[in-house]
This record gives structure tokens, sequence and C-alpha cells, in this order.
């Protein structure tokens, strides 16, 4: 696994994360406080002063929840206020109580790249460095995106309904969802029109493929296009619509086998998949619990919280198995005219 | 409606504007038919000013980024093949029932009455859903019937029949949506032709067709042309159905494209959302007076006035067949989606298996152990309750201020509350997002900003049906209170009110059906912090799945139903309370109710 090394230092620094974030009660190691420690202790103490911070999560409600509940765990004094907000409509909802003065979120969680480099640039967002996020230094760079937010991913994994499918015919990777054996609608994939997510994606994964040819052939194959997205795209596959769901969601896919649905899923070898953004407001009414949760919520034990239920989450301390290369969405392709080039070739 | 000016005593009409403020009831009155007329036009004139002006700054760039936006030809052309085939066959279906229960011995008492109209109770994106589940060309439900039925002719098929994301199945759902409006205004047109004039045709030798094509149809056409009207209205804010079904087809829609450029990119595209809105705006203007120009045209004869004889058309061996057609519609339109959505809930995923030892109702469970859910549910029926009241209200007061006075200033104030039937409701929501969302009001996201909408929009049905009432019950028992010496307000809320409410029952249960199904203004306006049963189902089809979704669609269904049905009852014990003499003259012509919805519809 390419990033295993650095998965590796990761793990590292989210011991001496969780080392330094247990309850003052238990005394941390002396080597641990030395190095972030006092930052963390200081900020719990600041924190707790506040008592509470507002997040803006847009996880089902469940997750956000359950992360929320790990870090009131962790840091007793300080709550959360989850607010589950479809990435869609939490910019239009920040900026309006930025605008407006209004309470508002002061930790966000969304999964629009343009979105947190837009707010960052306009002074509504502040980064991790910006906000000396303690022991952030330490945390793997590939996981930080050009403007400075720690990132996730949850993977696109391959989809396929297990009664019209054997799973050794399921391609390895997303290069063979071109294959002429998928041709005519075979494939059902989300309407790559609905979210900025799905062509950006593509068109980094495209490149390790041939680039526009591939998404050409991918586009050739006369995909069903399900326009609400990954989704109910998975409900169709489970009803037989089509022998395989080009990208997909896991935890959608866990939910229908919970429910005896016939399908099933690959990770693909080159995996890559929808963000998870995370940042500061830049004049948050909790700047201290803000910086606590910001702390936390990428920690290993955070991780592991929040993606307890989705077996496709990536994270800096959670692989997606061995031998599966991570790729990131290229930031080149997010400008919407890369969006609606993109576009104009995958729905033609 | 014209019949309020024609039925009033010269003595009340001579006041003029002096009656309007007589009084601080009658100024308060005006007042808010004042602020209707604001909170009506104002969103509209800010969709329209954004056309011109971005950022302060005067310009041309939203129209210029319109008119060359991709595919706009495509939109266009595919949205009116799509609004107008649903809106013909809709007529034809709708126009059909009408004239078979108004008109033919195959009326089944209240039972073809309100058939029709029960698919009001199913939200527009449930029925969607139900026809994906019913007609996906693989792992649809009728479709694995009817290949199980040709497999026994020895004919295998793998997939269809037929097709649920297909030019025909669009049209068709469209119109089933569309049926109830034409049901209602061609049901309203027949009842007040006097059927003399039908007889009288048929005596002189012209058949049943005929009578049909040369007295009926001609006479009713103002009827049809609003229904038309109304149809285009509908059908062109419709966002469920194309969001489920055209897209996958290929089709495109002006609904799904504006929500698309609001919702789903980020930034929102404002400039094009708004250009594409106003393209709605002119299209319903455009048919707008083209029905006023048919109007105008004159050629038909209305002879209306109460009392009137209905002779019914005896269809003899065509009877069975005419009521085998009426029941097969509300079976196939209401209740085969009903069963699928049902079936799946049961399930938990949809799946042509259906393994009936494995059905629970787990996901109504589930559905009632989210807390958003139970908010949207919560808010939907809170909304529903408060705006419907409102609504009707407001327009009682109006309809009382406008049945009171005479000249320009009294319509003005009579076309307020009718002005938003003019305006697709995804345009006000538009134009509320413009208005009141931002600086200075900041209401984006709240629950005031779409009471706001539900109101406005509830407005036209509501005075509608408060014009007829307020004109039903005349002056004299009003006269006689001022006599006694009771000023306005206390005449309204003792002697009016009283009087008015069985007429206000019926417009109350349309308002709160309409709001609990609302899809639309939700898709624009609510959000999680402001979260409505509409925007759960719409969160549902997007994350959790369709057995979540036929929970709540059902939940929908039966919550509007046990109002209406709870509303009707209230209006049956209020009128028998209040009209004794009426319920006998009512009885004795058969049980066609003067307070059905329908005589309320009657277009001025």
């Amino acid at each position: 696994m390419k990033l295993k090394p650095l998965f590796a230092i990761g793990a590292l620094s989210a011991l001496a994360l969780a080392g330094c974030s247990t309850p003052v009660e238990s005394e941390p190691e002396p080597t641990q406080t030395a190095e972030a420690g006092p930052t963390l202790d200081s900020l719990y103490a600041a924190a707790k002063e506040e008592g509470s911070l507002t997040w803006y999560c847009h996880d089902p409600e469940v997750i956000c929840n359950a992360v929320a509940d790990g870090f009131e765990a962790e840091y007793p004094g300080v709550s959360v206020d989850v607010v589950r907000l479809a990435s869609s409509e939490m910019a239009a909802r920040f900026i309006a109580e930025k605008e407006s003065n209004a309470p508002t979120a002061d930790f966000l969680q969304g999964s629009s790249v343009v979105f947190f480099k837009q707010g960052l640039e306009d002074g509504l967002l502040t980064n991790y460095t910006e906000a000396g996020i303690p022991g952030f230094d330490q945390f793997p760079k590939e996981w930080v995106n050009p403007d400075g937010f720690p990132v996730a991913l949850t993977a696109w994994v391959i989809a396929y309904n297990t009664d019209l499918v054997e799973k050794a015919d399921v391609p390895a990777s997303y290069e063979g969802l071109a294959d002429p054996r998928w041709a005519g609608g075979k494939i059902l994939m989300p309407d790559p029109t609905v979210s900025s997510a799905y062509p950006s994606g593509l068109a980094t994964v495209a490149e390790r493929f041939g680039g526009d040819k591939w998404l050409q052939a991918l586009a050739d194959q006369d995909p069903v296009y399900v326009t609400a997205g990954m989704i109910p795209a998975s409900a169709s596959l489970a009803a037989g619509e089509a022998e395989l769901q080009g990208i997909a969601n896991v935890p959608a896919l866990v939910d229908l086998q919970s429910k005896g649905a016939p399908v099933d899923y690959v990770i693909p070898k080159q995996v890559t998949g929808s963000y998870y953004i995370w940042g500061l407001n830049a004049e948050a009414a909790h700047p201290n619990a803000a910086r606590l949760f910001a702390a936390y919520i990428i920690t290993e034990d955070a991780n592991k919280i929040q993606f307890a239920t989705n077996p496709g989450g990536v994270t800096a301390f959670l692989s997606p198995g061995d031998g599966v290369e991570v790729v990131l969405p290229d930031s080149k392709f997010e400008s919407q005219s890369e969006i609606d080039r993109i576009n104009a070739i995958l729905v033609s | 409606m014209s019949t309020t000016t024609r039925e009033r005593p010269a003595s009340a009409a001579r006041a003029g504007f002096a009656a309007l403020i007589r009084s601080p009831f009658r100024i308060l009155s005006l007042l808010i038919a004042l602020a209707v007329l604001v909170l009506v036009l104002y969103p509209i004139l800010r969709v329209l000013l954004a056309l011109f002006i971005v950022d302060g700054a005067p310009t041309l760039a939203p129209i210029i980024d319109t008119i060359t936006y991709p595919k706009l030809g495509k939109i266009l052309l595919d949205t009116t093949l799509v609004v107008g085939g649903g809106s013909i066959v809709a007529l034809v279906i709708g126009s059909m029932l009408a004239w078979l229960n108004e008109r033919t011995d195959a009326r089944m008492g209240r039972l073809t009455d309100v058939l029709p109209i029960v698919s009001f109770l199913l939200p527009v994106i449930a029925g969607a859903i139900g026809w994906q589940l019913l007609l996906s060309p693989d792992a649809g439900f009728i479709n694995g019937a009817l290949r199980g039925l040709l497999d026994l002719f020895g004919i295998h098929l793998t997939e269809g029949p037929l097709s649920a994301f297909s030019w025909p199945a669009v049209i068709m759902i469209y119109a089933f949506a569309m049926v109830p409006l034409v049901f209602l205004t061609v049901s309203a047109a027949l009842r007040s032709l006097d059927s003399s004039l039908e007889e009288a045709a048929r005596l002189s030798g012209a058949g049943l067709l005929r009578t049909i094509r040369t007295v009926t149809i001609p006479s009713i056409l103002p009827s049809i042309g609003g229904a038309l009207f109304l149809t285009t209205w509908y059908g062109l804010a419709l966002f469920s159905i194309p969001y489920v079904l055209a897209k996958p087809a290929g089709i495109d829609i002006l609904s799904v494209e504006i929500i698309r450029l609001l919702k789903q990119q980020y930034p929102p595209n404002m400039a094009v959302a708004v250009g594409l809105g106003s393209i709605m705006v002119i299209a319903l203007g455009a048919i707008w007076r083209f029905q006023r120009r048919a109007l105008r045209g004159g050629r038909f004869a209305v002879i209306g006035g109460k009392g009137q004889q209905v002779t019914r058309i005896e269809l003899h061996g065509w009877r069975l067949p005419a009521r085998i057609f009426m029941i097969l519609y509300v079976i196939v339109v209401v209740l085969l989606p009903l069963i699928a959505l049902l079936l799946v809930s049961l399930n938990g995923f949809w799946t042509l298996n259906l393994k009936p030892a494995n059905f629970s109702f787990a996901s109504v469970v589930a559905l009632f152990d989210s807390a958003a859910s139970r908010n949207g549910i919560m808010n939907s029926v809170l909304l529903a309750v408060v705006c419907g009241l409102i609504a009707m209200l407001v327009a009682t007061l109006i309809s009382q201020t406008v049945h009171r006075s005479r000249g320009r200033f009294a319509q003005l104030i009579d076309v307020a509350p009718k002005i938003p039937a003019a305006v697709s409701s995804l345009v006000l929501a538009l134009g509320f997002v413009f208005a009141f969302a931002g600086a200075p009001f900041f209401l984006g996201g709240t629950l005031v900003i779409l009471a706001l909408v539900y109101i406005v929009i509830a407005l036209p049905e509501a005075s509608v049906t408060t014009d007829g009432a307020v004109s039903r019950v005349g002056n004299q028992l009003t006269e006689a209170s001022h006599i006694f010496g009771a000023g306005a307000a206390r005449t309204f809320a003792k002697v009016e009110l009283p009087l008015l409410l069985p007429g206000l029952a019926v417009g109350m249960a349309l308002v709160f059906v309409r709001i609990m199904g609302d899809i639309e203004i939700a898709a624009v306006l609510s959000g999680s912090g402001n979260t409505v049963v509409g925007f759960q189902i719409l969160a549902a089809f997007n994350n959790g799945g369709y057995d979540q979704l036929a929970a709540l669609g059902l939940t929908i269904v039966l919550i509007s139903a046990i109002f209406v049905i709870l509303i009707l009852a209230l209006d049956r014990a209020l009128s028998s309370w209040n009209h004794p003499p009426r319920r006998r003259f009512r009885q004795r012509r058969g049980a066609r109710s003067a307070r059905a919805p329908i005589t309320e519809r009657t277009p001025s």
C-alpha cells in the first residue's frame, strides 16, 4: 500500500494525541505532555469555560451523534450541539448566518471542496494550520488538502447484484467498468450532473486509465444514470434493475445487506471517493471548544467511531485494505468549467 | 367572483369606499388585504429584478446566461411536450370522469364524487416512486407480473415490456397528477350548465356524441380553458415526477434544472435559476391571455342558476363499463402505487422476490425513531393547520371586504389572493429566497419563511372557497346585526363567521392536504433546521432508500385522510346546526351537496 509508511506515522501521532487527550485525572506520559499536551490541556480548560460547541455535520444523524458522544466522553464538561445538514445546504445556511451575525457553527464537516476553499478566501472559515490545532503538524500531509483542511474519503466501491453476477466476474478496478461485458445498460451510475464530487472523482481516476478516452468508453457503455445519486442507485441494484453499480456508497450497501438484499461489493484497486472536509468558523462563538473538537475529530479514535458502520471510510488512520491505492480527487477537476466539460463526456 | 357583485344589495354597493373604512375592524381588514398584496407581489418583483440587477449593478448577464444555457432548447421542448402532453391526457380523462359523474347514471353517489380527487391525498413524489417500483423495466412489479403472464404463452422476456423511464410513462404520470384539477373544474362547469340544452339537442335528433361535441363541449369551453391553465401551472412546478422518472429517461425538465442550479451545485447559480423561472412566468402569462381571449370570444352559452334540473343520460349497457372505468381509474392511479410502496416498506427493500415471511414494520419503527422524521411530520402538521387557518381567515376578511364594496380598489384587493395561482409555486419559492432569506429579514432556514410561502400558495384556493361562502351567506343577517348596534368586528365574530364556517371547512381541507403533501417548496426552502415532511421525503429518497420513503408517504396519506375526514364531519355537523332548512333542501335534491369543493371552484 502506497500510503502505508505515512499511515504508520499517522498512527503514532494518533496515539500521541489519544494519550494527551485522556481526561486530566489520568496522568499523561511526561514525554508526550512536553510535545503537545499542555496546548491540548489548556484548550480543554478553556473549552470547559465555554461549555459547548455547535457542529454542522453532513453525516447521517446517528453517526454525528456517535462522534459527539465519543468527544463528550473524552472531554467531559464540553458538549457538542449537533446540527445535521446536507452538504449542499450547509454553505447557504452558514453564509447567511455569518452575514446576519446569527448563531452558527463553530466547527463544520462537509464534502464541498469549493465551499471550504471559498470560505477560507472570504475569511468565513479557518483551516487547521491557521487555527493552530495542537498536534496537527504531525498529521499526515497527504490527508491535508491544498487549502490546509484535513480530509478523509468515503470510498466508492463497485457493487453488484449477487443474484445476477458472480463475484469473480466483478471488475477489480474502475477501469474494468469500460469492459464490453457491461455494455448496454448493465451499470448503474449516480447522475454525474447532480454532484460535483462525481465528475471530479471520476476524472481523477480516469487519468490512470487514459483520461477522457476512458470516460468516453464508460459513457459508451450506456450506463443507467440515477438522478438522486448513489443510494437510490443501490436500491435499484438490489431490485435487479442492473447487474453492477459503477460507484457505490458502502453504508447504503451494508444497510441493504442487513435487510437481506442480494448486494455485495468489491473495493477497487485504486480507490477514490467523496470527501470529508473539516474546518473551523474563523470567528467562532466557542473558539477553544471548536479547536478542541477539531483536534479530536482527526484522531484515530474518532475515525473509528465515525466510520464504525462505514467500512468504506478511508482516513489517515483507516486503510481500505492491503494493496489498495488511495486516489484523492484532484483539485484541478473542481472548477465549474472542468465539471461541465467532464459531464458533457459522461452524459452525451 | 362575479356572483359576489351581482347579488349584492344596492344599499351596500352605494357605500363604496366609505364602507371600507367605516370601522377599525374594516381598516384592519383593509390593511391585511394590503399586506397580502405586498407579500405576494414583492417576492415576484424580486425575481424579476434579479434578472436585471446583480449585486446592486444593472446587468443583462442573467438573461444572456439563460439564453446561452446549454440544452436550453431541449429543456424547453421536453418540458413543453411533457406538460402539454400530460395536460391533454388529463383533460380527456378528467373531463370524461366529470361527464360520467355529472351527466350520466354511471354516478355512484358520493363515492364517484370524491374518488377522482382521492389522488390529492397521495403526495406526488410517493406516486412517482410508486410508479418507478411498478414500471421499472427489470424490477417493476407490473413488468414482473406481465412477464410471468407472457411466459404462459411461451413469450420469454428478460426485461420490460413497459418502462417507467420513457416518454409515454412520464406523460401519463404527469396526467394522473393533473386529473383532479380537470375533474373539479369541469364538474363545476357541468353542474352549472342546464342539461335542458343537451336534451333539446338530443330531442332534435342529435346523437350522444354529436350533442357532446356541439353543445356540451362548447358550453364548458371556458372551464376547459381554465383547466388547461391549472394543469399547465401545476405541471410546470412539478418537480418530483421528473426528478424520479424523467431524468433517467433523458428527458430534461425545467423544474429539475432550476432546483439543480439552486441546490445541487456550489455556489448556486441564482442568475440562470431566475432566468428559467421567468420563462415559467412568461409561459403561464401567455396561456392566461389565451384563456382570456377564448372567454371574450363568447360563443359559448353558460346558463347558470340555482335549482336547475339535471336529467341524467341513461347509459344502459354502457353503464357497467363506465362504472368499471371510474373505479379502475382510482385503483390504477392511487391504489397500485400505494400497494407498491407498502410492499417495499414491509419488505425493507425493493425486489421482485418478495418474501412475505420477512415482512416487518421495521421501516415504520425506524421512521418514528428518527428525530428528523418526527420533526418533519410535526412541523408539516403544524404548518398545514396554522397556515391553513391564517389563509382561510385572511381570505374570508378579503372576501367580506370585497363583498361590501365596489370600484377599482375592491377589485385590486380581490385580485391579491388570486395572484399566486398565476405564478408557479417554484417561482414563488424562489422569490421568497430573494425577498426574505437574506438581509434584512434573514428568514432563510426558518419555519417562518415556509409559513409565509404556504400561506401565500394557500390563498388562491382559500379565497375561491371564501368568495363562494360569503356570497351564499348574504347580507340580511349582517345588516340585522348592525341595526341592533353590533360593530363590524362583533358582527364578524358572532354572525358572519359562524355562518361561513361550513363553507370554509372544505377550503381548509384542501389547503391542509396541499401543504401536507408539498415537495416543491420544501425542496427550495426547507432544510434540516426547518424540516418538513416533504424535505424528509426528498432526504429519504436521496439517503435512506425506498422503505423509509414509503413509510413517510403512507404516513402523509394517513394524516391527510384523517384530517379531511374529521373536517368534513365537522362541516356536516356545523351545517346541520346552522342551516336546518338548507339541509332539507339538499336532501330533497339528493346528495349533490352545495358544500362540495366543486361548487366553490367555479371560475369567475
